[in-house]
């Protein structure tokens, strides 16, 4: 189970970014900019994956910026799922004009790439943290709001929700206590899903000038910035590319593992 | 018809009736496919049905799929809300209860779904699931709880190891039990069953109903049995309605129903009931035709399209409730009082 | 295909473009002056006044909700202070570009991902079909700008065969169009195969083997059309990522296209030119999405009734 193993060497490195880190990752040291890994010639120890244009080291900047794509990842994809979730038993619970409203904040959400939309959001109000936090939140909570309405409108309809009403249950009770853990097996299945692609969402748009911003340091940023110095300085951009694919790859295989182990329809 | 059938009930010492159903009347609208503009049809699925329910009684309703039984039953549990009519349990209309009240009521009328697999939590163990109403109920301890619910499994006869497995781990017969015990464990005077034993191999029915009939008596439960097998119903009830399509055709004391069927409906559906007596012959009444659709009711009487006994006058008019005998009632213009 | 299918998702194809065109004209006000917007950051503020009067800003604010409504459907969506022109101008002088590279992605995709997945299907639980799996994974893992670097890295810098950057001869489609391909193939790859597989387990696959038709035939004739079905859904997710894909790709390889356009307005928030692209960019997904419902209702007539009886009470 290699792809666990990655993920968990990667949430280590995200938590204990500040004592693995060999140096500040915004120290700048003019002398030795653009210096080669230390495998190669003109390499030494004192920067073991080399330095970028400023003279920071790559290898503590890469650990931040594990540290901050996945922060990012996770706080949006848990904000993204309670926010869809909560949304579609709102929905669900209601019917009436109140779904109506929902599903047409999902059928727009889902009819417009979330990139575009993130592009428009990012370019009229300016690029802040907490606008790009709030971006990542939003990113996909129409999968949840859909899945979850689905799920719990066919369990309302039919079966032990309406069984445990006629025992007298309230519907939080029925929400949190029948219908929650019936639909989190799907649920957790579409965060595994969520997650790798909220980490190709930050890094694209980091990449792309317009997500996180200097002087933080995330995998897609250090990937743009390197871009300009391909040519005398690949190792500015290869670590991190590499390291958002292994992380999202891993993610993947984790998240086809975890859905053949939930499935329902297996049992 | 209410008018007529409260005669009964007026007939009694004068005391609410334990249950007493009032033109009740349950439409549904639904959109049709073929036009965007079309006529919204209208689903009568219960249309204007009374009848009354005595404590201690076991009322069955019996009829064909679709004839209103199921909407019926949900209508008296407030699961649905009527379109008109009303629904009065010892005396207080179930609409006009307050939310306390409402409360109050499930811990005297239950209901026992047709699907026992559905009617349970898949993740909940079975110890866990007959134990909650008390805890909605705050009616013990957690631990209490659920020494009381393996207390009410037990005297359904399920042993303990079924307690800590979960639904789809345990048998339909067993299951079915699961969710009676569900039931009964608030004692709920009031119980309403929906095809409870369909769902069970007919080796199972028998072990299940006379269980059923047992904690009845023991505990002094009212029951309101639907199904589509007379036979089942011969056995458990003391009281039958049949319904076709969503109307009651014949109210009566089983023993005078199945012994002198004065409907022609019933007179069918008898006719098709197994008798365990080789060597006799009887007529099968055939009904004509395919059931109407419940969107599409036929004018006059609704069963005249299938009847073997039709008049002209069952195509015009639609036949008021008439009591033959003590508490046998029919809607027929051509049932006679002496049948 | 029955007249209400289509006037339904006529419906919500107008609906949904309606509430783009809003979305869009509350975030313009929301953030802040719209002659900023309109004319640049360098107008000086007695002129502000005056264009602001001009162009009604100072009325109420459903009047300019309507102006802009109708602004937006004549084409008047502001000019470009980058460029000076009218945004609408300067975003379609470059809509070719995209369109070119976006159209050889899409041939490039269907040639390679639907027989790999097709034949993966057909030899299910072979090391082809694990290996043709492995790849696919891979490929839609690999973060598309990652890959372009890579692509740039190899061919450009170290072996010096391709142009990275540009896009005046065939030789500079080449990596912009792998980059992206990669990726949308290997979706394809995986989609067609479970559809496939799907479909080949279904009970009348056997029975046309039982009755003696040939493989082949049974592929051809029920197998592949049928496979075709859920295909066709995708199709709307597939515009919509090649559209997010572009605009990464074209910024990688300097690819003079909408999608680099776009990203340059937003970092230097040339406001009009954001509206008049992304507009576009709506407008067009929103069609894309109409023709493949249409195209849906038209092959499986069971969807058009069950979407019909779905609204029942």
């Amino acid at each position: 189970m290699s792809a666990a193993l990655f993920l968990t060497i990667l949430i280590g490195v995200a938590l204990l970014a500040p004592i693995l880190s060999p140096n500040d990752y915004t120290t700048i040291d003019l002398r030795a900019r653009l210096q080669a890994p230390v495998w190669m010639e003109g390499g030494n120890w004192d920067h073991l994956l080399g330095s970028d244009n400023l003279g920071r080291d790559v290898l503590s900047r890469l650990i931040y910026s594990i540290r901050l794509s996945l922060l990012v990842a996770f706080v949006g994809t848990i904000i993204g799922a309670v926010l869809g979730t909560t949304l579609g038993f709102v929905a669900a619970h209601f019917r009436g004009w109140v779904d109506d409203i929902v599903m047409v904040a999902v059928d727009f959400q889902a009819s417009l790439p979330f990139f575009i939309i993130a592009l428009t959001l990012l370019a009229f109000f300016g690029n802040s943290m907490m606008l790009f936090i709030i971006l990542m939140g939003i990113y996909g909570w129409e999968r949840y709001a859909r899945i979850t309405r689905g799920l719990t409108l066919s369990a309302l309809t039919h079966g032990y929700a309406v069984s445990v009403k006629t025992l007298g249950a309230n519907p939080k009770r029925v929400y949190l206590r029948h219908i929650l853990p019936n639909i989190s097996s799907t649920l957790i299945v579409n965060m595994t899903l969520n997650f790798p692609a909220t980490i190709i969402m930050e890094t694209s748009l980091s990449f792309l000038g317009i997500g996180i911003q200097p002087p933080m340091t995330s995998l897609g940023n250090m990937l743009g910035f390197g871009r300009d110095y391909l040519t005398t300085a690949w190792w500015i951009t290869v670590f991190p590319g590499i390291t958002i694919f292994l992380a999202t790859l891993s993610m993947s295989i984790l998240g086809d593992w975890v859905r053949d182990r939930l499935d329902p329809t297996l049992k | 018809m209410s008018s007529d059938t409260s005669l009964a009930s007026r007939a009694v010492p004068q005391t609410a009736p334990f249950l007493e159903v009032s033109d009740l009347v349950r439409h549904f609208q639904i959109r049709r496919i073929s036009r965007l503009f079309g006529k919204k049809a209208l689903l009568k699925a219960v249309d204007n049905i009374s009848f009354v329910v005595k404590k201690g009684d076991t009322f069955g309703i019996v009829g064909e799929s679709g004839c209103g039984k199921s909407t019926t039953a949900r209508l008296v549990i407030d699961i649905d809300k009527p379109t008109s009519g009303r629904v009065m349990f010892k005396g207080r209309e179930i609409s006009r209860l307050s939310p306390a009240e409402r409360r109050r009521l499930t811990l005297q009328m239950q209901y026992v779904f047709q699907d026992p697999l559905g009617a349970l939590d898949p993740r909940m163990r079975i110890i866990d699931q007959v134990a909650e109403p008390l805890l909605i109920h705050k009616k013990a301890s957690g631990l209490n709880c659920r020494n009381q619910a393996a207390d009410t499994l037990l005297s359904l006869e399920l042993k303990d190891h079924v307690f800590r497995r979960y639904p789809h781990e345990i048998s339909g017969g067993q299951r079915q039990r699961v969710v009676l015990a569900r039931a009964l464990i608030l004692e709920p005077e009031l119980l309403i069953c929906d095809e409870p034993i369909s769902a069970l191999d007919v080796s199972i029915q028998a072990q299940v109903l006379n269980l059923l009939s047992d904690l009845s008596r023991r505990m002094n439960l009212t029951t309101i049995f639907i199904s589509h097998d007379m036979s089942v119903v011969r056995q458990t009830c003391n009281q039958v309605a049949v319904m076709y399509l969503g109307k009651i055709v014949e109210l009566s004391p089983t023993d005078a129903l199945f012994q002198s069927p004065a409907h022609p409906y019933t007179q069918a559906l008898l006719s098709a009931v197994p008798i365990p007596q080789p060597g006799l012959v009887r007529k099968r009444i055939l009904l004509k035709g395919d059931p109407p659709s419940p969107v599409d009711i036929p004018p006059g009487c609704r069963f005249h399209t299938r009847c073997h006994l039709e008049k002209p006058i069952c195509r015009e008019k639609e036949p008021r409730f008439k009591l033959l005998q003590e508490g046998h009632w029919v809607a027929c213009h051509v049932a006679r009082g002496d049948a | 295909m029955s007249s209400q299918y289509v006037i339904q998702k006529l419906f919500r194809a107008l609906l949904t473009i309606w509430i783009i065109v809003t979305f869009v004209f509350v975030v313009l006000r929301l953030s802040g002056d719209s002659v900023l917007m309109i004319f640049g950051p360098d107008v000086d503020a007695g002129a502000m006044e005056t264009l602001r009067a001009e162009w009604g800003l100072d009325k109420p604010i459903w009047q300019q909700y309507l102006v802009y409504i109708g602004n937006v459907f004549q084409g008047d969506l502001g000019k470009s202070y980058l460029d000076g022109r009218a945004a609408f101008v300067v975003v379609m002088e470059r809509l070719p570009k995209t369109l070119s590279l976006m159209g050889v992605t899409a041939i490039f995709t269907f040639l390679i991902g639907i027989p790999a997945g097709i034949y993966s299907a057909l030899h299910h639980n072979t090391r082809t079909d694990r290996v043709t799996m492995t790849l696919s994974v891979m490929g839609l893992s690999i973060p598309n700008f990652f890959l372009g670097v890579l692509l740039i890295l190899l061919f450009s810098v170290a072996w010096q065969i391709l142009p990275s950057a540009g896009s005046e001869t065939v030789w500079h489609y080449i990596m912009p169009v792998l980059t992206m391909a990669t990726a949308e193939a290997s979706v394809f790859a995986r989609f067609t195969r479970s559809a496939m597989l799907e479909v080949l387990n279904q009970p009348y696959i056997r029975t046309a083997l039982a009755k003696g038709v040939p493989w082949k035939e049974v592929v051809r004739q029920h197998a592949l059309p049928n496979a075709a079905i859920p295909t066709v859904t995708i199709a709307g997710f597939f515009v919509g990522s090649l559209v997010v894909g572009g605009v990464v790709t074209e910024n990688v390889f300097a690819w003079p296209g909408v999608g680099r356009l776009l990203v340059s307005a937003v970092a230097n928030r040339d406001l009009a030119v954001v509206q008049t692209a992304v507009l576009l960019i709506s407008f067009s997904m929103v069609t894309t999405n109409l023709i493949v419902d249409f195209a849906y209702g038209w092959l499986d007539p069971r969807v058009r009734d069950l979407r019909a009886q779905s609204r029942e009470g």
